[in-house]
């Protein structure tokens, strides 16, 4: 019999909510029970969970358990919570001390095997971990450059379930984040000397990178529109500005400005 | 709409907009896109951000992407304008696609030359290092005027601020006012114009901008160039 709370965050587009994950373990027939309007793929984690612990090398605990998620009334969507839910049955099976899981945010998907999966929006739900108060973040190591663009938290990259506990109770340390990653610095492929002529729409392109104004190109085709637009937004659009972090709520760091795939074809009505 | 603006059921995911967001959203062959589409860009543009309402609720993502636009002049579109065959009504029509509000919240307008001389393939032409430079500059300058106040580029700065807190003298700002007394610019369009003089001036290692820096601005901006 135990109660153990950990803490995870729940995105709502990219506005983030901290949200507290209890674990009572004990009485009735054994299961696991996960409450607190959860999506399919938290749903799912159940499982994952129980097979990472397992595969790591820990008793599940062979009672009834029932995992909540609060705020209750807030939908929990994705399998960022899996970290979460197995530190927090783990303590509540008397494994982990509760003191070691204060103060702390937990996030990664787990692998069966007890890995750390990275999942998507590590940016927003720092962001939100940290308007919360909460001092200490593990994410999933494959995030640690992601993480690394959140001053004012300590964040940690755990590559598995076995490292995360080991430095729960002080036996081991996680990675930090290296320094932050600046896109404009890399490979910048395409020169503008490929550019022939086009002394205006040089210029245009030039203010249009210094004041981050918008810009329209007219031409006949093959004069150059898209070589000048593409080198000017890969190699004179600075990226790597702090505020460049939004851009990965889904599509990880951002990619120095360069124009989005996808929708560089256009759709005709 | 959804990859473009954002959206999907359930709760609306993030449209290309909000990826690009703090950069560069490229919409080559601007005038291939639904006009609906390339209207949705309007409010994201002035707002920098998107909101998008579904059943499940109301997100809002971040927007605030620097729109570049390429178009040809027409659908045959050869490499002379004068050997165009399209009807006139054809052309306007093409061009038209991108409408009125949204044209008036693009800044620059630049007309590509065709090519005229292989020779010119030859010729060196400025590289991204050089250019880069100059750009690295011109940002460092605005971000040092604007940094007590949140802002890190001109195209941030809210108009009412450039006309007033940083006001340039009548004289200098007198082609903005001949160009809105002859409805050649909309107010919003003069607030534009403004934003791209101060980066002119950021350019050209200047304070302020002067009146030649003001006429260069609307020149870029001058519908009849595209």
């Amino acid at each position: 019999m135990g109660l153990a709370r950990t803490w995870s965050v729940a995105l709502h587009g990219v506005a983030g909510h901290l949200v507290e994950i209890e674990s009572d373990v004990g009485g009735g027939l054994p299961g696991i029970h996960l409450v607190g309007l959860p999506d399919a793929a938290l749903h799912e984690a159940k499982d994952r969970v129980k097979a990472a612990v397992v595969n790591s090398g820990w008793q599940w605990p062979n009672e009834r358990i029932v995992l909540a998620l609060s705020p209750a009334m807030l939908r929990k969507a994705g399998s960022g919570f899996d970290l979460a839910l197995a530190c927090a049955v783990l303590a509540a099976d008397g494994i982990l001390p509760q003191s070691a899981l204060n103060g702390a945010v937990l996030l990664g998907e787990l692998a069966l095997d007890g890995r750390l999966r990275p999942i998507r929006g590590v940016l927003p739900c720092l962001l939100a971990a940290r308007s919360a108060g909460v001092e200490r973040v593990v994410v999933p190591a494959a995030a640690l450059g992601e993480a690394s663009l959140v001053d004012g938290l300590a964040v940690y990259g755990a590559a598995s379930l076995t490292d995360v506990l080991r430095w729960l109770v002080g036996e081991a340390e996680l990675a930090r984040p290296g320094p932050r990653p600046n896109p404009v610095d890399d490979a910048a492929p395409a020169d503008l000397a490929d550019v022939v002529g086009q002394h205006d729409a040089r210029h245009a392109c030039e203010i249009a990178a210094a004041g981050g104004h918008h810009v329209l190109l007219v031409g006949p085709p093959g004069t150059g529109k898209t070589m000048l637009a593409q080198r000017f937004s890969s190699g004179c659009c600075p990226g790597s500005t702090p505020q460049g972090r939004w851009i990965s709520p889904r599509s990880g760091p951002p990619p120095g400005g360069c124009p989005v795939p996808g929708c560089s074809a256009p759709c005709r009505r | 709409m959804a990859a473009l603006i954002g959206g999907g059921s359930g709760l609306a995911r993030p449209g290309a907009v909000s990826l690009a967001h703090r950069g560069v959203l490229f919409l080559d062959e601007a005038p291939e896109w639904a006009p609906h589409l390339l209207d949705a860009l309007r409010t994201p543009l002035e707002d920098g951000t998107v909101r998008l309402s579904r059943a499940e609720g109301t997100v809002e993502y971040p927007a605030r992407f620097q729109l570049v636009l390429a178009a040809n002049p027409c659908p045959c579109a050869p490499a002379h304008d004068r050997d165009c065959v399209c009807p006139s009504l054809v052309r306007r029509r093409y061009l038209g696609r991108l409408s009125g509000p949204l044209l008036d919240r693009v800044d620059l307008r630049a007309r590509m030359l065709p090519i005229t001389t292989l020779a010119a393939v030859a010729e060196p032409w400025e590289s991204t290092a050089q250019v880069r430079g100059r750009v690295i500059g011109a940002r460092a300058a605005a971000a040092a005027r604007w940094a007590g106040h949140g802002w890190a580029t001109n195209a941030e700065v809210p108009g009412p601020v450039l006309r007033t807190r940083f006001a340039l003298p009548a004289g200098v700002v007198r082609p903005l006012d001949s160009a809105l007394r002859a409805g050649e610019i909309t107010a919003r369009g003069a607030d534009r114009a403004l934003r791209v003089a101060w980066t002119l001036a950021d350019l050209a290692g200047r304070d302020r901008p002067d009146r030649e820096l003001v006429e260069t601005a609307l020149f870029f901006r001058d519908r009849r160039a595209a």
